[in-house]
């Protein structure tokens, strides 16, 4: 029989079978824990999503990178009523315009009891837009993930009406003048696209599962059963006579 | 195959803890001294065996061992999946805690019927015969979990049909590959030290 030979082999230091047998199975442990660090990825579900300017834009993905195919998607503003029912794309990827400030959270269902939620503050979003009351409800609008459409839509064009009054302007001093609103929402803008990437990286490794956690939780198991062992071996010690 | 909160109805929430309490209860009076150490031992195989990927198409799947848990432990599994699954809702998020219960009895239900109909009929045959049964052991308690979830969503609103068929399709590679552990693992130590398969009074005698 070359397969016990084999273990033989392998665990030939211990000479009893029970010893022997222990052994096997730790290794068995040691193996399938020596595979987990590297794909140590937790069969998660989540939903990744960024306010930039007017436009939420985001992705749901498990946890390790794969991207459900169109996983159910939903909206709500911060009083929970639900503004938007869709889906993801392809990718698991979604972009939406909201018209209002507000919390909006976003959930995500893949229909086989996956299911994640993210929350866009409003102080993501852009400041100009007006604030959703009771009366005037938000409003979001789907539109296509994979679309690169630019988020910011100000004319920055040389700006000729306040009067001209030099006669000859050099195309090399051509100036432009932003307003106030439209500087800041360039930087929002800028500076968004610069942190985002950031942010993506910091939410992927909160969710990521940890080496350290493995260990922690497979000493908490032994000590559970542990504990159950030695109560159980007291009161098998108390009952003889004395 | 882990469920996670918010998604199921309160109504299958409850079913889920009420059954799991029960099967914990009973599965609590079965461990002795002589088999706590496997006890928790499958309970770490069950923990760390979540974390184990296998990407398959658009989706990854992971083991779950709920077969081998059952054939091993018999009712023991309950407590034995309880714990793992709370650990991993704590450390990881998967799953969660108020859907614990349902969790819980969706993977350690299909273990203790899988080792109620295969463990006696593994303990008289051999050899190939053997395998082919833990082969089907493990991938048959996949099945009937995978059967579970898809009730468990679908008492909670969803079609029935439609997610049960997800489910089920999601885990049928899984289904093969845990078939495949279950049978090596269960051949390994049923020709190594078949005493470790022995239930807790039964291997006192042997002692």
């Amino acid at each position: 029989m070359p397969f016990r030979t084999i273990i033989d082999h392998c665990v030939a230091g211990f000479k009893t079978p029970v010893i022997k047998g222990t052994a096997i199975i730790i290794a068995l442990a040691a193996v399938l824990l020596a595979l987990a660090p590297d794909r140590a990825h937790a069969h998660s579900f989540h939903v990744f999503a960024l306010g930039d300017g007017d436009i939420i834009e985001g992705y749901a993905y498990f946890g390790g990178g794969a991207r459900p195919h169109h996983a159910d998607l939903s909206i709500e503003g911060s009083d929970g009523k639900v503004l938007l029912t869709g889906q993801t794309n392809d990718n698991g990827e979604f972009r939406l315009r909201v018209d209002h400030l507000d919390d909006y959270t976003i959930r995500a269902n893949t229909g086989d009891g996956h299911a994640a939620s993210y929350i866009v503050k409003s102080s993501e979003l852009a400041d100009d837009l007006p604030k959703a009351t009771a009366t005037s409800p938000a409003s979001v609008v789907a539109l296509n993930a994979t679309e690169d459409a630019p988020n910011t839509d100000i004319d920055l064009s040389p700006n000729a009406s306040p009067a001209p009054t030099g006669n000859m302007i050099a195309p090399e001093n051509q100036r432009i003048s932003i307003t106030a609103e439209q500087l800041s929402t360039l930087v929002s803008h800028a500076v968004a696209k610069q942190v985002n990437p950031l942010r993506e990286q910091i939410v992927a490794y909160e969710n990521k599962v940890r080496f350290s956690d493995i260990i922690g939780g497979l000493g908490i198991i032994i000590g559970i059963f542990g504990a159950i062992a030695w109560w159980q071996a007291r009161k098998r010690v108390s009952t003889p006579p004395e | 195959m882990h469920i996670v909160d918010g998604v199921l109805s309160t109504d299958v929430v409850v079913t889920g803890a009420v059954i799991a309490v029960g099967g914990i209860a009973y599965g609590l009076r079965g461990i002795t001294i002589e088999n706590m150490p496997r006890t928790a031992l499958l309970s770490a195989v069950f923990f760390v065996a979540s974390l184990i990927h296998v990407p398959i198409g658009p989706t990854s799947i992971h083991l779950i061992m709920n077969g081998l848990l059952g054939l091993i432990l018999g009712w023991a599994a309950f407590p034995a999946v309880f714990i793992a699954l709370l650990l991993q809702a704590v450390f990881f998020g998967f799953g969660g805690i108020t859907v614990l219960g349902v969790n819980t009895v969706n993977m350690a239900l299909p273990a203790v019927l899988v080792g109620l109909i295969f463990s006696p009929f593994l303990a008289r045959v051999d050899g190939r015969i053997m395998a082919v049964a833990a082969f089907a052991a493990g991938a048959s308690s996949i099945m009937l979990s995978a059967v579970m979830v898809g009730l468990s969503l679908a008492l909670s609103g969803q079609e029935f049909l439609a997610t049960a068929k997800l489910v089920f399709i999601n885990n049928i590679p899984i289904m093969v590959v845990e078939g495949f552990l279950t049978a090596a693992a269960f051949s390994l130590i049923k020709k190594v030290r078949p005493a470790l398969l022995l239930s807790g009074a039964s291997s006192r005698a042997t002692a």
